[in-house]
C-alpha cells in the first residue's frame, strides 16, 4: 500500500512538473508561439469565434485571445515568481536569524511579524498598492512587503526544530562557526520544506495577483495579463463566456501544476532503499521497522474488541 | 485462575513474515516456531534487525502493509488465529493477549488521564459499570504496588516517571484479563534502577497472576534475570532454543556463544 | 596533571512550568556545585541515571552551555568566558562522542564531509590534506576508503559509531568526552567498541570522561568514577573500588540493579528455582 501511495506522489510530481514547465515554456516562447501581436486591435473582428487566424477567437477589441494568453504568462506567472523570490529573499534570512539567534533578537522580530500578521494580508497589500499607485511593479512590492511575515514565521519554526538536532550540537562541539551551522546544517535541512512551501505558494500568489489585477489594481490594460483579461471580459460573460473561460483555465492549470509539484516534492525517494536499510541490516536505528510498531502501540494496548 | 500454570497459551509454528514485494521483499521472520506457557517467561533474544519485533507484531496481528504474515500458524489458547475471521483476531488483542513497548511515555495517551485509559480499556472488554471499572483499575494498580488510588487515576502520563508509566502500561495490558503478555524491550529505555523495578513487576505478574510472557530483548542480563526458556533469533530464524540454564551453561550454536562472549 | 577541571559548577534553568502567562522562575539546579577534575591519561567515569545532570555537566565542560556559576579550567587556565575565536583552539583539544552517532550526523552529509567538519574548523584548507587525514583516521577506527562517500543511513550501527569516533579524534585531541557510547549499540558490538576506545586511548594518549548509567562496565573501563545524583556528586572513588566497597546507599542501589550475568545469580526473583 505504501508503494502505491509513493508512486502516486511521484506521478503527481511529474504531472505538476510537466504543467509548470509547459506554462513556463509558453511564456518564454510566447513570441514564437503567438499567432499575432497581443496588442493588435482589429475592431472589425471583435468577439470573433475560433478560426485559423485566431485559434481561440478574439476579445472585445478584436485582439487574439491565444496570443494574449501566451504573453500573459510572462506577466502573470513571472510576476508571481518575482514576488515569490522577493518574499523568500526577505523571509528566509529573517526566519533563520530569529530562530537561530533566539532570545531578544527573536522576540523583536516576532513582535514585528505578529503586528504585520494582525492585518488581513490582502487588504494590507491593497492599501500599500493604493498608496504607491496602480502598476505591476508597485503591486509586486506591496505583496512582498506584506507576504514575507507569514513565511518568516514558518521558517523560524522549522529552524527552531532543526536547531535541536544532535548534529547541530555536534557541529558546535567540533568548533563550527554559527554561520557555518546556519547554512550547512540548518538551511540545508530546511531546504526541502521551503521548496515545497514555495511551490505551493506560487499558486496562491498567482491567484491573488490575478485577483488584484481583476480589481484594476495591478497590471493595467491593455497589457495582456490574465487578471486583466478576466476583468476585460466581464461585461461579455452572458454572450461570450469563452472570453472568461480561457484566462480562468490558464490560471487554474498553473495553480494546479504548482500544487501538484509541491505535493510530489513533499516526500521524495523510492521505497526500495528505505526497506533495504531497515531489514538488510544496514541502518538499524531510525528504521522504518520501528514505525509500524509505534502506530501499533496504542492499538495493542487498547485492544480492538467490541 | 490457579492451576493453569504450564498450560500452553501461545504456540507459533513456522511463522513467516515478509515486508515489501517482488525484488525488494525482505523476509523478516523466516519460519519460526515458539511457545509460551502460563506462568512462564520465554525470552526471544536477538540483535536489532533480527526480526524479533516483527515476530511479536505478527503474533499480535499488527503487521501493517506492505508487510504481511505469509505463512504459519498462530495458536492462541488452542485456536489458530490466522484461520479465524480477522474480527476475532482483533477481539483477542487486549482481551487475551496484550503488548507493552520500549517507550512507555509514548504508548500512553498524553491528553487523557491514566484512569480514563484504564477504565475505558476495562469497559471495552467487560460488562461493568464505570464505578466497578474504577474499582478494578485501582485494585490492579494496588497489586502492582502503585498506590494512590483515585489520585493516581487523575494523573497524566507526563506527570509520571518512565518507570511508573511502564508499570501502568503493564497494569493496563493485564487489566482486562489478558493471560499472554508480549513485552518488546520493556526496560531498554529505562534507567538501571527502574529497570530492576520493571523486571520485578514482570516476575510478579507471571508468578502471582500466572501470566505467560514473551519477553523480547537484546539484553542477556535481562534474560539471565527473568527467563525460563530462551529462543535465540538471528536473521529471521531461531538458531537456538532451550531452558535458560542450559543456554547459558552449554550454548550449542556458535552465534549464541558469540553473544554470551560479547557481554562487557 | 589536571587537564580539565570543573570548579563549583552550577547550572540553573528557568522553570517554565508556571504556564504561558506566568513568570519564569529559576527551577531546581540541574548541576549543583560540582567540582571535578580529569587528569592526563585517565578514564574518569561519570555515573548517574537520566536527568541527574551528567550531560549538562559535560556540555558545560565543553563550553557548549554557559554555567550559571562556577569555572571551567583547561590545563589550569580559566576558559569559562573565552570568546569563540580563542575557544576554537581549545575545542580542537577536546571532543565529544555522542550516545547516538546516527543523530549526531547531518543526514545529508557523506562520511567524508562529516569527518572533515572539525578539520575545516581547525583551518585545514587543502582538500587533499583533509582527505589524507580523514583516510588515516578512518583506518584507525577500522573503516576503509570505501566509506568516504556513504551517507549515515547507509551505515550499520557499529559503523556509525566508528565514524562518530573518527570525527572526534581526527584533530588528535587530548580529551574525549564519551556520552553513553555503547548504549545505542547492539550487544555484540559493545565489546568491540570498548576495545576500540581502549586501543585508541593507548595509541593517541587520550584521556576520557566516560558518561554512563551502566555501572557494570565501570570496574574494568574506568580508573576513577564519580556517581552523580540530582546534580551533585555523591561518591567518587577509583573504579574497581567503587564496584566492591561503595559506601553511598545510592551507589549501592545502582550496583544492586545490575542484571545478573548468569541465571544462577538472579537477584530479584524470590523463588530462584521457580519452575
Amino acid at each position: 500500500m505504501k508503494n502505491q501511495v509513493k508512486t502516486g506522489k511521484q506521478v503527481s510530481a511529474w504531472i505538476g512538473a510537466v504543467l509548470v514547465l509547459g506554462v513556463l515554456a509558453a511564456g518564454v516562447f510566447a513570441p514564437l508561439l503567438a499567432p499575432s501581436d497581443p496588442l493588435d486591435v482589429h475592431m472589425a473582428h471583435r468577439l470573433a469565434g475560433p478560426s485559423a487566424e485566431y485559434p481561440l477567437g478574439t476579445d472585445h477589441l478584436g485582439r487574439c485571445v491565444l496570443s494574449r494568453l501566451l504573453y500573459g504568462t510572462r506577466l502573470s506567472l513571472f510576476d508571481a515568481l518575482a514576488v515569490l523570490a522577493a518574499v523568500f529573499a526577505v523571509s528566509v534570512p529573517v526566519g533563520l536569524l530569529a530562530g537561530y539567534a533566539g532570545g531578544r533578537t527573536d522576540r523583536i522580530i516576532m513582535t514585528v511579524i505578529d503586528v504585520l500578521l494582525a492585518f488581513p494580508g490582502l487588504i494590507l497589500a491593497l492599501a500599500v498598492a493604493a498608496m504607491l499607485g496602480p502598476g505591476a511593479l508597485h503591486l509586486l512590492l506591496a505583496f512582498a512587503a506584506v507576504w514575507w511575515a507569514g513565511y518568516a514565521r514558518l521558517i523560524r519554526g522549522m529552524v527552531l526544530q532543526l536547531k535541536e538536532n544532535d548534529y547541530v550540537l555536534a557541529a558546535r562541539a567540533s568548533g563550527s562557526s554559527h554561520l557555518r551551522i546556519a547554512f550547512d546544517h540548518i538551511l540545508r535541512g530546511a531546504a526541502r520544506p521551503i521548496l515545497v512551501l514555495a511551490s505551493m505558494e506560487t499558486g496562491t500568489i498567482l491567484l491573488s495577483l490575478a485577483g488584484l489585477s481583476f480589481l484594476g489594481l495591478g497590471a493595467q490594460p491593455p497589457v495582456p495579463e490574465w487578471g486583466v483579461m478576466l476583468s476585460d471580459s466581464r461585461p461579455y460573460i452572458q454572450t461570450e463566456p469563452n472570453l472568461m473561460l480561457f484566462p480562468g483555465l490558464a490560471i487554474a492549470v498553473s495553480v494546479l501544476g504548482f500544487n501538484l509539484l509541491a505535493e510530489g516534492l513533499r516526500e521524495p525517494g523510492g521505497p526500495s532503499r528505505s526497506w533495504r536499510n531497515s531489514f538488510g541490516g544496514a541502518a538499524p536505528k531510525r528504521s522504518r521497522a520501528a514505525k509500524p510498531a509505534a502506530s501499533a502501540r496504542i492499538e495493542a494496548q487498547r485492544g480492538h474488541g467490541e | 485462575m490457579k492451576g493453569e500454570r504450564g498450560r500452553e497459551l501461545l504456540s507459533v509454528r513456522d511463522l513467516t513474515t515478509v515486508f515489501g514485494r517482488g525484488d525488494s521483499a525482505v523476509v523478516a521472520v523466516d519460519g519460526i516456531s515458539l511457545s509460551v506457557r502460563a506462568g512462564r517467561i520465554a525470552a526471544l533474544v536477538g540483535e536489532s534487525g533480527s526480526g524479533k519485533s516483527a515476530a511479536a507484531l505478527s503474533v499480535m496481528g499488527l503487521i501493517d502493509p506492505p508487510g504481511r504474515v505469509e505463512a504459519g500458524e498462530i495458536f492462541l489458547n488452542g485456536r489458530d488465529l490466522r484461520r479465524r475471521p480477522l474480527r476475532e483476531w482483533n477481539a483477542c488483542r487486549g482481551r487475551d493477549m496484550a503488548m507493552i513497548f520500549q517507550d512507555p511515555m509514548n504508548a500512553l495517551n498524553p491528553v487523557l488521564p491514566i484512569g480514563r485509559q484504564l477504565i475505558e480499556t476495562i469497559r471495552r472488554h467487560r460488562r461493568v459499570s464505570g464505578a466497578e471499572a474504577r474499582a478494578i483499575a485501582i485494585a490492579q494498580l494496588e497489586r502492582a504496588e502503585l498506590h494512590g488510588g483515585d489520585r493516581l487515576l487523575r494523573k497524566y502520563a507526563f506527570e509520571l516517571s518512565g518507570g511508573m508509566c511502564q508499570r501502568i502500561m503493564i497494569a493496563l495490558a493485564l487489566v482486562s484479563g489478558a493471560k499472554l503478555l508480549i513485552a518488546d524491550e520493556p526496560t531498554t529505555a529505562l534507567d538501571v534502577g527502574v529497570q530492576a523495578q520493571i523486571l520485578r513487576e514482570l516476575d510478579r505478574v507471571r508468578r502471582e497472576e500466572d501470566v505467560g510472557i514473551l519477553l523480547i530483548t537484546h539484553d542477556l542480563g535481562v534474560v539471565a534475570e527473568l527467563a525460563d526458556e530462551v529462543y535465540v533469533m538471528r536473521s529471521g530464524r531461531i538458531v537456538e532454543h532451550g531452558e535458560v540454564f542450559d543456554v547459558f551453561d552449554r550454548p550449542r550454536h556458535e552465534y549464541t556463544r558469540e553473544l554470551l562472549d560479547s557481554r562487557l | 596533571m589536571k587537564l580539565l577541571e570543573a570548579v563549583d559548577l552550577t547550572k540553573v534553568y528557568a522553570d517554565r512550568a508556571s504556564g504561558p502567562f506566568g513568570r519564569s522562575r529559576p527551577g531546581p539546579p540541574a548541576v549543583d556545585g560540582v567540582s571535578l577534575e580529569l587528569r592526563r591519561g585517565e578514564t574518569l567515569g561519570l555515573i548517574g541515571e537520566s536527568g541527574c545532570g551528567k550531560s549538562t555537566l559535560a556540555r558545560m565542560l565543553l563550553r557548549l552551555e554557559p554555567p550559571t556559576s562556577g569555572r571551567v579550567l583547561y590545563r589550569g587556565s580559566d576558559i569559562t568566558d573565552w570568546k569563540f575565536g580563542r575557544m576554537r583552539r581549545v575545542r580542537s583539544r577536546m571532543q565529544l562522542v555522542f550516545q547516538s552517532s546516527a543523530a549526531s550526523f547531518n543526514p545529508s552529509f557523506t562520511v567524508e564531509r562529516i569527518v572533515a567538519e572539525p578539520l575545516r574548523n581547525a583551518g585545514v584548507k587543502s582538500a587533499a590534506e583533509r582527505r589524507l587525514r580523514i583516510l588515516e583516521t578512518l583506518e584507525s577506527v577500522g573503516l576503509g576508503a570505501a566509506y568516504l562517500d556513504r551517507l549515515p543511513a547507509e551505515l550499520s550501527g557499529g559503523q556509525q559509531q566508528r565514524v562518530g569516533i573518527a570525527r572526534a579524534i581526527v584533530l588528535r585531541p587530548e580529551i574525549l568526552i564519551l556520552d553513553e557510547p555503547f548504549s545505542s549499540l547492539d550487544f555484540s558490538l559493545r565489546r568491540q567498541a570498548m576495545e576500540l576506545l581502549a586501543g585508541l586511548k593507548e595509541q593517541l594518549g587520550l584521556s576520557y570522561l566516560f558518561i554512563t548509567h551502566d555501572l557494570s562496565i565501570v570496574g574494568r573501563f574506568c580508573d576513577r568514577a564519580a556517581v552523580m545524583r540530582r546534580g551533585r556528586i555523591v561518591e567518587q572513588r577509583p573504579g574497581a573500588e567503587l564496584m566492591n566497597e561503595a559506601s553511598h546507599p545510592y551507589t549501592r542501589m545502582l550496583l544492586d540493579s545490575i542484571p545478573a550475568r548468569h541465571p544462577a545469580d538472579r537477584t530479584y526473583r524470590l523463588d530462584r528455582t521457580y519452575k
